[in-house]
């Protein structure tokens, strides 16, 4: 601490200016050096330009003057993740601190934090790319707390590329969601008039449909991962029928698939006059059906087709 | 015919399986197989490409298949009917070739071998975007922008957009062969930084957005030439850090939602006499509607109140000559525009039966339409000039009169003021349909588009320009035109914009061959036209003197 105070006394005679009414350093949360030629932004709650200025070469910052008032202040240099005081990074954390010019606060250290790079391919099986695709990277605690684009979802360009810049160290598995096309749903029949017979499908890094099968991925300040390819998979695809039986029904029964990417696939059934109902090209898994009026239907088409289905009233006590 | 017998009688067996077993998949009965079958080459190296996914699509059955290693397909179950083809390859153009579409028609049994569909590769863009200090900017927002024909005006519309990486660096992928704009600003991100100073009182600066190479409007910009399959690289830009100011005032009435996604917002915009669909610079509202703009430079700009590109207030002319601008007053002027509709001849004037909708004229705000749910009426428009367009199920009907306050309208634009310009609309049996057949001097056997444009626009009509495909039999047909002298062309390239331009129009119209449609024309009244390509020449000295 001495030694910090040292430093800001020197680096307020190098700056050449009175006392700061803001001040303190940046350092590297991993080294613990001083990070120079930091932009350091002060920005007031309420609308108004945010007031800048630069850390020297020996890390230190000082703001001169600034009025009374709430403020955040922001930290970004080429190379190393945004940093926020006080509060994080992050959307979502939205607190402010106070200034009182004839108050002077105590210094602040804000830590940088490098940035991991972790770029990558999504292609085929054939090594082929695959544009188009979104790619999730997925934390510690599965889910991320809250998805944006750029940082924890990715998307590749006609190369197949996504690159992952503004992810926290960490410990991340990849899931690389294809885009979903229109001959993917809609009964397309193939160059022989047959039902599609597969499909691809949301594949984990390297090369897994499900969770189980994926490879983490650990991401460490200031390095670059290279060499990630999600191989998309594809999976043969199945079909379900049967009827609706002893109530009215409309045009449609719905089937709902809760996919690995946390998004539900629905497909609206097309219910014939009698009751029957025929659907082919449906993804493994396991589907809940509904109809307005009858008991939702559990319905487990991840190693077989299922025949013969039949959606009931839902029965209610007397 | 033994053979087919059996053949039928299978069929049925099979169909009653089906019903028996809810399971049913009906194969197609042999003698109505019909195959298409061809190769894709690349529309710039004539190489065959392999993996390419053709989608033939708008008949009962959708069909997809890839192109193999040899850049072959061959579909050999398709049912008879129409269908037009596509490809679903992310880099390539989803129409083949450089035409608007290619539409095939298969009768019963029809084998369509040997067909060679072109895949136009698709461009990129790419470059870095660096501050005024010459540092590269993160997530910096990038922008395409095409200048298209909208009626009478040139529009500048938003293609793609996308955020540069932590190099700076931007890739725009997917972009149709044309030429375009790259603009690029700085986002303010969460933290809501448009503006910075060197202390309280200071003068405020930003990076200005910016067009390519260096321009502040869109008029100075270097449009990007692209042709099939081109990337270009190197497209960086340096945005300078300029004093700004401010535009401030108040909105009446104040909008009650300043927060959904669906809020309102003001705009500031160059006014350089070009539209725009884009917000260039973005206000704040406070929460008695009074607004500020932050982050501008010196120019002159049209300030209004939009939610999305739906315009709610005038525009306000506004010059900044290095100081702030206050005390701006938009006022938002809305109105529910009611319409009345008569079938001619008929006691039912069933609402449901028709929807109308009211384009701005310049094409740049939102169409607003007539709803089940409140018939005859068009809720949220603003003043000003207008199209309308109107649609019915009773397809031999046509909009013979539009009456606004009473008075026949004979211009395709209107003006709108208030709610007590009332309209009304007289519908009236007697449209045509119009075929023909147009073979392409070399055989070219797809992907020709046939154009029937009305001497004089009726308003009221559903399409200023009617547009067919023509088959590989070289046949078209368009249903439901509303009588009129029109004038027939075929074309290469269609282009709607370009071709809704009246004075465009007025450049080539000598070259189509009229065709009078009769008025009341009995039910089931075809017509057959002969029409003429379009010349090259021709197109291109009209598109010159469009473009002077």
């Amino acid at each position: 601490m001495k030694y910090l105070l040292a430093l800001l006394v020197i680096a307020r005679a190098a700056f050449g200016q009175q006392p700061c009414t803001l001040d303190g350093r940046v350092i590297d949360q991993t080294t613990g050096r001083p990070v120079a030629k930091v932009h350091l932004f002060v920005m007031p709650e309420r609308l108004g330009p945010a007031i800048r200025t630069n850390t020297n070469e020996q890390g230190v910052f000082c703001f001169a003057r600034l009025d009374a008032g709430s403020y955040r202040l922001l930290a970004q240099r080429g190379g190393y993740l945004d940093a926020a005081y006080p509060g994080t990074r992050l959307p979502g954390s939205y607190v402010t601190f106070k200034i009182d010019p004839s108050n002077h606060a105590a210094p602040l250290t804000l830590k940088m934090v490098q940035r991991s790079i972790l770029p990558g391919r999504v292609v085929d099986a054939d090594g082929d790319p695959i544009a188009g695709a979104e790619v999730d990277a997925i934390g510690p605690d599965g889910e991320p707390a809250m998805r944006r684009m750029p940082g924890n979802i990715a998307a590749t360009d006609t190369r197949g590329v996504f690159r992952f810049y503004d992810l926290d160290p960490g410990t991340y598995r990849l899931l690389a969601v294809p885009r979903l096309e229109a001959r993917s749903l809609v009964g397309y029949r193939d160059s022989h008039g047959q039902p599609l017979p597969q499909r691809a499908v949301d594949t984990y890094y390297p090369n897994s449909p499900s969770g189980e099968g994926a490879a983490p991925i650990v991401l460490t300040p200031g390095h670059e991962i290279t060499g990630i390819d999600i191989t998309v998979q594809s999976v043969g695809l199945r079909h379900v029928s049967g009827r609706v039986v002893g109530m009215p029904f409309g045009k449609y029964l719905l089937a709902d698939l809760k996919r690995p990417s946390g998004g539900v696939e629905g497909r609206a059934i097309q219910l014939r006059e009698d009751g029957t109902f025929y659907q082919d090209g449906l993804l493994p898994g396991l589907y809940t059906f509904r109809l307005s009026g009858a008991a939702d239907r559990t319905v487990d088409l991840t190693v077989r087709d299922v025949d013969g289905l039949v959606i009931e009233p839902l029965k209610t006590d007397k | 015919m033994h053979s087919r017998q059996g053949s039928s009688q299978s069929r049925l067996l099979l169909l009653l399986a089906c019903l028996a077993s809810t399971q049913c998949l009906v194969p197609l009965a042999a003698e109505n197989r019909c195959t298409v079958a061809g190769t894709v080459v690349d529309s710039v190296s004539g190489t065959l490409l392999r993996k390419i996914n053709i989608v033939l699509s708008g008949g009962r059955t959708p069909y997809t298949a890839a192109t193999n290693a040899a850049g072959e397909f061959s579909f050999d179950a398709v049912e008879p009917g129409n269908y037009r083809i596509t490809f679903e390859n992310a880099g390539y153009r989803s129409d083949p070739g450089n035409q608007a579409s290619v539409l095939i028609h298969l009768d019963r049994g029809q084998k369509l071998n040997g067909l060679v569909l072109t895949a136009v590769e698709l461009d990129t863009i790419s470059g870095t975007i660096f501050d005024a200090g010459g540092e590269p900017i993160v997530e910096a927002a990038v922008h395409v922008l095409r200048v298209k024909w909208w009626h009478g005006r040139r529009v500048g519309v938003e293609v793609k957009s996308v955020l540069t990486d932590d190099l700076g660096r931007y890739q725009i992928d997917s972009l149709e062969p044309g030429d375009y704009c790259i603009r690029a600003g700085k986002t303010s991100g969460w933290f809501n930084m448009s503006t910075v100073s060197d202390g309280p009182g200071q003068p405020e600066m930003a990076e200005v957005p910016i067009f390519y190479p260096h321009a502040v409007t869109i008029a100075g910009a270097s449009p990007l030439h692209m042709k099939a399959g081109q990337g270009i690289a190197g497209i960086d830009l340096r945005l300078p850090m300029e004093r700004t100011f401010h535009v401030r005032g108040t909105v009446f009435p104040s909008p009650t939602d300043t927060f959904t996604n669906k809020a309102p917002f003001v705009k500031a915009t160059h006014d350089d006499g070009g539209v725009k669909d884009w917000a260039e610079f973005v206000g704040q509202f406070g929460s008695d509607g009074s607004f500020d703009i932050a982050g501008i430079p010196n120019g002159n700009y049209l300030v209004q109140e939009v939610r999305g590109r739906e315009p709610l207030s005038d525009p306000v002319r506004v010059s900044i000559d290095s100081g702030d601008v206050s005390g701006i007053r938009l006022t938002v002027t809305r109105f529910d525009a009611t319409i009345k509709a008569s079938f001619e001849g008929e006691v039912s004037h069933d609402p449901s039966k028709w929807v109308a909708r009211l384009e701005p004229a310049d094409r740049t705000g939102p169409i607003l339409s007539t709803w089940p749910n409140r018939p005859g009426v068009i809720s949220n428009v603003s003043p000003g000039r207008y199209i309308l367009e109107v649609s019915t199920n009773e397809i031999a009907y046509y909009v013979k009169k539009l009456l606004v306050r009473g008075k026949e309208i004979t211009n395709w634009e209107f003006e709108l003021n208030n709610a007590d310009d009332q309209l009304e609309i007289v519908l009236a049996k007697g449209t045509s349909t119009v075929t023909g057949t147009f073979v392409w001097p070399d055989a070219r056997p797809t992907g020709v588009s046939v154009i029937l444009v009305p001497e004089r626009p009726r308003p009221g009509d559903f399409a200023m320009v009617h547009r067919a495909d023509i088959d590989q039999r070289g046949e078209f047909v368009f249903g439901s035109v509303p009588p009129g002298r029109h004038r027939s062309f075929v074309v290469t390239d269609y282009d709607e914009g370009l071709w809704e331009n009246r004075d465009f129009f007025g450049l080539v119209a000598d070259q189509g061959v009229a065709v009078e449609l009769p008025v009341d024309a009995a039910d089931n009244t075809v017509v057959r036209i002969k029409p003429a390509l379009l010349p090259a020449a021709v197109l291109d000295r009209a598109m010159a003197q469009m473009t002077k």
